[in-house]
C-alpha cells in the first residue's frame, strides 16, 4: 500500500468516527461525546482485566491465583457496570443529549457479559438495562429540546424537535417496552420482585414521547384543516 | 412542509429500525419459578453412610462443608492456615457421570438450560480436595446474570470422586457492592431446577455442621436418576 493510499485511508476513517460524534443522536457537545466513550473504553479495559483473572494461565496457573487484586477488579467491575446501567445513561442524557448513545450506554456492559458467558438472554441486568436505555434517550431527546427551546415544554415550540430523532426515540422506546413484555411474561417471579424497582422508569419514555406525538398529530390535523378551509375558499 | 416522498421514506426507516430492533433482541430465559416444590426423594444408597451422623471434618467424605478465599497472593494450597472459610456447602449433588468433569458438566447444563450463564463475574474461591490435601479453585459456576447488578443466584461447584458440592446464595443487587443476603433462599431454585430436570432431590438430608448466617447446616441432596 503506497503512502499516498494509507493517507487516504487515515482520512476516511477519521472522517468516519466524526460522523459518528458528530451525529445528532450521539451529541450535543463533540468534546462530551468523547468523554462518554473514553468512559465505555475505560469499562471495556476493566472487564477486559478480570476476563483475563478467570481466563489466562500463566504456567497451567489461573491469574487470579496469583493475586488477590482481581478479586478487588471484580468489585470495582460490579460496581462500574450498576453504575453504568442505571446511572450514566441519564447523566449522559442530561449533559450531552444524544438519545442514540443514552440508549446504548447501559447495553454495553450486558454486551459484553453476554459475549464473556456466550449466551444472548433477555435476563434481569439486560431488563434493566432496556428500561434505563429507553428512559434515558428520551430524557436526551427532551433535555435537547429545553436547551433549545427554553421552555420545559419544548412540543410546544414552533418548529419542535426533528421528526427523525422523535421517531428515533420512538422506535427505541417501542423495542425496548416490547422485549420487556415478553420478560415479564415469561420470567419466574423472583426476577419480577427484582425489576419492579426500575418499572416507574417507563413513565420517562411513555410521557414524553406521548407529548411530543400528541404535538404531532395535532399539528397535522390543523395543518390538514387549514388546507381544506383553504381549498373550500378557492371553489 | 415535509413532502410525501420524505415521510414515506421517514415511516419506512421507522418500521425497519423497529422490525430490526424486535429481531434483535434476545428471548428471556424460561426458569423454574422456586415455588413449585420438589418432591421428597429417597436418599441413594451413595450417601447412606453420611446421614447417621454430622460431618465434622473434610476429610471424614468427598464433601467440601466449606468454601474458602484466600488471604495471600498465590497461597500454598496445601497450607490451611492461609485460607479463611466464607460460606457454607449447602448442596450435594451426585450426578449419574464417568468423571468429575462430566459430572459438573451434567450440573451446569441443567442450570443453563434455565438460562443460567456459565462462569459470571465473582471473586475467587477454593474448597478443600482430601484426596490431593489440597485447596482448589472454584471448578464450575453459575449465576443467573453475569453481573447481578439487580440481584441473582450464584453457584461455585468442586467435584471430589464423583460427588458435587456446590455452595449457592442469593446476592444482594449491588448497591454499590453486592453481598450474600441468604443461603436458605439459594437452595429453592436449585430443588426446583433440578427436580424439573427429572433429577431426585432430598431436602436437608446431610448435617454438614455448617450452619451459618440463615443456613441451618443441612444440605440438601440431588441425585441424577439412572
Amino acid at each position: 500500500m503506497s503512502t499516498d493510499d494509507r493517507n487516504r485511508n487515515r482520512f476516511a476513517l477519521r472522517s468516519a468516527v466524526s460522523a459518528v460524534l458528530d451525529h445528532p443522536l450521539a451529541v450535543l457537545e463533540r468534546r462530551r461525546t468523547t468523554v462518554a466513550v473514553a468512559y465505555l473504553s475505560a469499562l471495556i479495559g476493566l472487564f477486559v482485566v478480570s476476563y483475563a483473572g478467570a481466563n489466562v494461565t500463566v504456567d497451567d496457573v489461573l491469574l487470579d491465583t496469583l493475586s488477590l487484586g482481581f478479586d478487588h477488579v471484580s468489585t470495582v467491575l460490579i460496581v462500574a457496570v450498576t453504575v453504568t446501567i442505571t446511572i450514566v445513561p441519564f447523566v449522559y442524557a442530561i449533559w450531552n443529549g444524544g438519545p442514540g448513545l443514552a440508549f446504548a450506554i447501559p447495553l454495553v456492559p450486558v454486551a459484553l457479559g453476554d459475549l464473556a458467558a456466550g449466551r444472548y438472554v433477555l435476563g434481569i441486568d439486560t431488563a434493566v438495562a432496556l428500561t434505563a436505555g429507553a428512559a434515558a434517550s428520551a430524557l436526551a431527546l427532551y433535555a435537547t429540546d429545553v436547551r433549545t427551546a427554553g421552555s420545559l415544554r419544548p412540543w410546544r415550540t414552533a418548529g419542535g424537535p426533528a421528526v427523525p430523532r422523535l421517531l428515533a426515540v420512538t422506535v427505541l422506546t417501542v423495542v425496548a417496552a416490547f422485549g420487556i413484555a415478553r420478560f415479564a411474561a415469561a420470567v419466574p417471579p423472583r426476577s419480577l420482585e427484582r425489576y419492579a424497582l426500575f418499572a416507574a422508569l417507563w413513565l420517562v419514555p411513555f410521557g414524553i414521547v406521548a407529548s411530543y406525538w400528541a404535538v404531532e398529530v395535532r399539528t397535522a390535523v390543523a395543518t390538514r384543516a387549514d388546507h381544506a378551509d383553504s381549498d373550500r375558499a378557492d371553489t | 412542509m415535509r413532502s410525501r416522498r420524505s415521510l414515506l421514506r421517514t415511516g419506512g426507516l421507522a418500521a425497519v429500525g423497529t422490525l430490526g430492533g424486535l429481531v434483535a433482541l434476545p428471548s428471556p430465559p424460561e426458569a423454574t419459578p422456586m415455588d413449585q416444590t420438589a418432591e421428597a426423594a429417597a436418599l441413594p444408597d451413595a450417601v447412606a453412610g453420611w446421614t447417621d451422623d454430622r460431618i465434622t471434618r473434610e476429610t471424614e467424605t468427598p464433601i467440601a462443608r466449606y468454601q474458602y478465599r484466600a488471604t495471600a497472593a498465590d497461597p500454598d494450597r496445601t497450607d490451611r492456615e492461609t485460607f479463611v472459610a466464607t460460606s457454607p456447602i449447602n448442596v450435594v449433588l451426585l450426578p449419574n457421570a464417568e468423571t468429575d468433569a462430566a459430572g459438573l458438566e451434567s450440573v451446569l447444563q441443567v442450570l443453563e438450560a434455565e438460562g443460567w450463564l456459565r462462569d459470571p463475574d465473582e471473586y475467587t474461591r477454593y474448597a478443600w480436595d482430601r484426596t490431593e490435601g489440597r485447596f482448589v479453585r472454584q471448578q464450575a459456576t453459575a449465576a443467573e446474570s453475569y453481573f447481578g447488578a439487580s440481584g441473582r443466584f450464584h453457584v461455585r461447584c468442586w467435584s471430589f470422586e464423583g460427588t458435587v458440592s456446590m455452595q449457592v446464595h442469593e446476592d444482594s443487587a449491588a448497591r454499590p457492592k453486592h453481598d450474600v443476603i441468604s443461603y436458605d433462599r439459594g437452595r429453592e431454585p436449585i430443588a426446583a431446577a433440578f427436580d424439573a430436570a427429572g433429577w431426585d432431590v432430598s431436602p436437608s438430608a446431610i448435617d454438614l455442621d455448617n450452619d451459618q448466617s440463615d443456613h441451618d447446616g443441612l444440605a440438601t441432596v440431588i441425585t441424577e436418576a439412572p
